[in-house]
């Protein structure tokens, strides 16, 4: 036995000049999953080095594989990633029962995931009972928890987290949706836990938090850093502020009239990363002391108008990240221009149509133009515009080389756009950005012909995600489109109209895709006949038809909404899933096969 | 799954629809279409075939056939051709339903013997047929609100026509453009000539662009902030949010505005 393990063991290191000693050392350095992935198709002895040594997975649709085959695979997984509900969800347009539901992953991390100390979840449903059985079997080793834009859960889920999981660093919680009982779990992690490093229940509506409890958290945590919360007034955190030494994040609190003003507020020394809600303009000069030392302001949910933005962010020369509504202006984005010159990731966000709209607050070429010639570190940009050109595109794609996620929504005030159809634009950005890895492009009709589309497919040979949005004029249009994006994996397509069978025809063609999701597609025969020809082996088809929906609204009107209908398909080796809701229809190969035999 | 039992009878109807289908392409070859610079010939083809073999509405067996010399539309025939027969036969649950319908039809037909213009808008797309029997109208209207009422509940068959009548309200004639994601070369205009005036034309498109949860609740916390500061610049109720303006309320293409609805009370949160 002895002298086979030792012939093993010579003629592995023969043949690679490694033994698996020393090759399980090296892959311990490779962490990027597209390498990990590649290492792993190698060799059997490869394949298993990989699964024994790979810390973290992250599975971008749950319903891809199954707890049990991801738990064979990698069962000394330390890390994992869960996503679940499609990004629409994040905009109103999955129903809550549309599925995610981690209760079985749950069941395997308890059961057999005995390694795993990180646990993040992301559009899924999650129990209050999911919760108490995570804290029951790995309370004691779990270190990071995640419920990102999850639902499904109450505060009494919480509490179980606070009173079993004592060793978290890390507690996110950011735009879920919880019911709230009470705020006794805040004071359960108040008083079990000291390491904390990360508390966020940010965009939570959770009103029971009582300050006492986080100024106790401030305490008793040493190394708390970043702290995001839901609305909670900022007077009554000034006790929080003096207790939080180390805190370089904040992000919450709000603000409302006070008689006295708000100079009582003093911040903890180390703060750079900074979102105030409802910031006004009053209150602004609170910050200033410390905007020299931002590296990231989150002014989405403040009350800032174009002039505010402009006096804060000229104090900012260290600003890397920037997010906030595009009341910003192009006279804003020009100050961005000047003063951030470290900017990497900037995000506009669409004001509501109901604010005045006065030219002030909008986002157009202009703005973009004068962002792509001073901010040369960019490598984010989402940005909702009134009006666009084609040459602010060009310079994005001259001057911004660093570019790695780009997503472009044009707004529908304006009737006319100065600059229409987009195709040299686009075409110009995509060459030039070589790095572009996601993009995202939201038009109106007439805002790209056919041979824009075609561009896009031709110019993205490294965008893994694509969101698309009123483009193209026709199917000849999506047909283009799929010669090209060699990399593209997941792909949205929105309110297009293209037809089945052009849709059929382009995700057969796109040779990577594994997600696409389809918004507003031409039915030509209700049974959706045409997609037929898309079905394949392991992939999932799931249909909700279009449908009009009668729904009160805010004063009691009626109104009826039409749904337009969904397509969502990916690759799964685990088959059609069966807790999907009513209204979802699959079309699936196994039922083609079993069909064909029948008409036989 | 208790799902599972109502959807047999659905799927009683389409696996009928699926084995006709298989043949077809059977015959015509693989699954995989190859695509060539007339999608639609293929499309035509097959559909084509299917208005022979599935006679759901056999009543009608040549609804098809006589509407299409009447035809004027920009687009090909193969539209309405796939309008009659799989609408009754993807909607309807059991064939009772059918012989219902058949009758009825057949009631109507009798009384208005008129022919007139008909305007369809659907999907987008307007059909524009000449010398449409009035008879054939009923069939449409009763097959259309049939298919309608059992995919969703609360709405009466005759807000479908409303809907039909508020869109030729809604859209512009004056402009020429009727967009047609389908067939390149079948109308004249084309997006990229008049770009600007299209938006309208798509079926429930006046607030296409959908808002993030997050900065929707932040908006209507927003309001209600305003409201409470200001209560006496309202109209009518003091401290009471104001209306909402009708933008917020029109339908997108996507699912449509959040359903949540914001409390009356205002939260104080002190």
């Amino acid at each position: 036995m002895g002298e086979n393990y030792n012939e093993l063991k010579k003629s592995t290191a023969s043949q690679t000049g490694l033994t698996d000693v020393v090759l399980g050392w090296v892959m311990l350095y490779i962490d990027d999953p597209e390498d990990r992935s590649a290492v792993s198709l190698v060799c059997r002895r490869w394949y298993e080095l990989d699964a024994l040594t790979r810390k973290h997975i992250t599975v971008a649709l749950c319903y891809t594989t199954s707890p049990e085959r991801l738990r064979r695979r990698f069962p000394h997984l330390e890390s994992l990633k869960l996503k679940g509900k499609p990004r629409a969800a994040m905009f109103d347009m999955i129903p809550e029962d549309w599925g995610g539901y981690v209760t079985p992953w749950v069941k395997e991390i308890a059961e057999n995931l005995t390694c795993l100390k990180s646990v993040h979840f992301r559009r899924m449903i999650v129990n209050d009972s999911d919760l108490e059985v995570l804290g029951r079997s790995r309370g004691e080793v779990l270190r990071c928890l995640k419920l990102d834009k999850c639902s499904g859960f109450s505060t009494d889920g919480l509490l179980h987290v606070g009173r079993l999981c004592r060793q978290l660093r890390t507690l996110f919680l950011e735009d879920s949706s919880i019911i709230e009982k009470d705020g006794r779990w805040i004071h359960e992690i108040a008083m079990n836990n000291s390491v904390l490093e990360t508390l966020n229940f940010y965009m939570t509506d959770l009103v029971k938090v009582s300050f006492e409890d986080l100024q106790l958290i401030a305490r008793n945590c040493r190394n708390l850093v970043s702290v995001k919360i839901s609305d909670c007034e900022i007077l009554d955190l000034v006790g929080f502020f003096h207790a939080a030494a180390v805190l370089e994040e904040f992000n919450g609190g709000s603000f409302y009239d006070q008689p006295d003003g708000y100079a009582a507020v003093t911040f903890p020394s180390r703060l750079c990363r900074l979102g105030l809600t409802y910031m006004g303009k009053n209150e602004m000069p609170i910050v200033f002391p410390f905007a020299p030392l931002f590296k990231e302001l989150d002014l989405l949910y403040a009350l800032l108008d174009t002039e505010d933005h402009c006096l804060l962010i000229q104090r900012c020369p260290n600003l890397e990240v920037l997010k906030t509504r595009n009341v910003i202006g192009d006279r804003g984005l020009e100050v961005v221009a000047r003063s951030c010159k470290q900017l990497k990731r900037l995000r506009i966000e669409a004001d509501a149509e109901e604010e005045g709209m006065e030219d002030e607050g909008l986002v157009s070429q202009t703005g973009l133009m004068a962002l792509a010639q001073g901010c040369l570190k960019l490598e984010h940009l989402a940005v909702y515009v009134s009006d666009i050109t084609n040459a602010s595109l060009e310079y994005i794609g001259t001057y911004l080389k660093n570019m790695c996620d780009f997503r472009l929504v044009l707004l529908d005030q304006k009737e006319r756009i100065t600059d229409l159809p987009l195709d040299k634009g686009v075409r110009a950005l995509l060459r030039g950005c070589g790095k572009l890895r996601r993009f995202a492009l939201h038009l109106r009709p007439g805002g790209l012909t056919d041979a824009g589309l075609g561009y896009i497919g031709k110019y993205s040979w490294n965008i893994r995600w694509m969101l698309l949005g009123y483009v193209g004029e026709s199917d000849a249009g999506l047909l283009e489109f799929s010669k090209g994006c060699p990399k593209l994996q997941k792909l949205e397509i929105g309110g297009c109209f293209f037809s089945e069978h052009a849709l059929a025809a382009a995700m057969i063609r796109l040779t990577s895709l594994r997600y696409l999701w389809v918004l507003g597609y031409r039915e030509l025969s209700q049974s959706s006949r045409d997609l037929l020809a898309m079905t394949r082996l392991f992939w999932n088809i799931e249909l909700v038809p279009a449908r009009r929906v009668v729904k009160t609204d805010r004063v009691g009107e009626v109104v009826v909404v039409e749904h337009p209908g969904h397509l969502l398909a990916y690759y799964s080796l685990e088959g059609p899933r069966i807790d999907f809701p009513d209204l979802i229809f699959r079309l699936n190969y196994q039922r083609i096969s079993l069909y064909r035999s029948i008409s036989l | 799954m208790s799902n599972l039992g109502q959807k047999s009878p659905d799927r009683a109807s389409f696996v009928n629809l699926l084995s006709q289908y298989l043949k077809e392409k059977r015959n015509l070859g693989d699954f995989s279409l190859g695509m060539t610079s007339k999608p639609d010939a293929k499309g035509l083809e097959t559909s084509r075939q299917h208005a022979k073999n599935m006679n759901f509405l056999s009543n009608m067996p040549n609804c098809s056939e006589s509407s299409r010399p009447n035809l004027v539309a920009s687009t090909s025939n193969v539209k309405s051709s796939d309008f009659f027969p799989e609408i009754g036969s993807f909607g309807a649950s059991s064939s009772k339903e059918d012989t219902f319908n058949k009758t009825d039809f057949m009631k109507s037909a009798a009384v208005e013997p008129k022919n007139a213009q008909l305007t369809i808008f659907f999907g987008g797309q307007v059909f524009v047929y000449n010398d449409f029997p009035a008879d054939k109208v009923k069939e449409i209207m009763a097959v259309a609100n049939r298919g309608w009422s059992t995919a969703c509940s609360g709405v009466v068959a005759d807000s479908a026509m409303e809907k039909l009548n508020a869109n030729l309200d809604k859209i512009d004639y004056s402009s020429p453009h009727i967009p047609d994601l389908n067939i390149t070369s079948a109308t004249a205009n084309s997006p990229a000539q008049d770009p600007s005036v299209e938006r309208c034309q798509y079926v429930g498109s006046d607030l296409r662009i959908a808002r993030r949860n997050s900065l929707h609740k932040f908006f209507e916390k927003r309001k209600d902030r305003a409201a409470m500061r200001a209560p006496y610049q309202l109209n009518n109720h003091q401290g009471s949010p104001p209306p909402p303006k009708p933008d917020e309320n029109k339908p997108s293409h996507e699912e449509g505005q959040s359903s949540k609805e914001t409390p009356r009370d205002i939260d104080l949160n002190l």
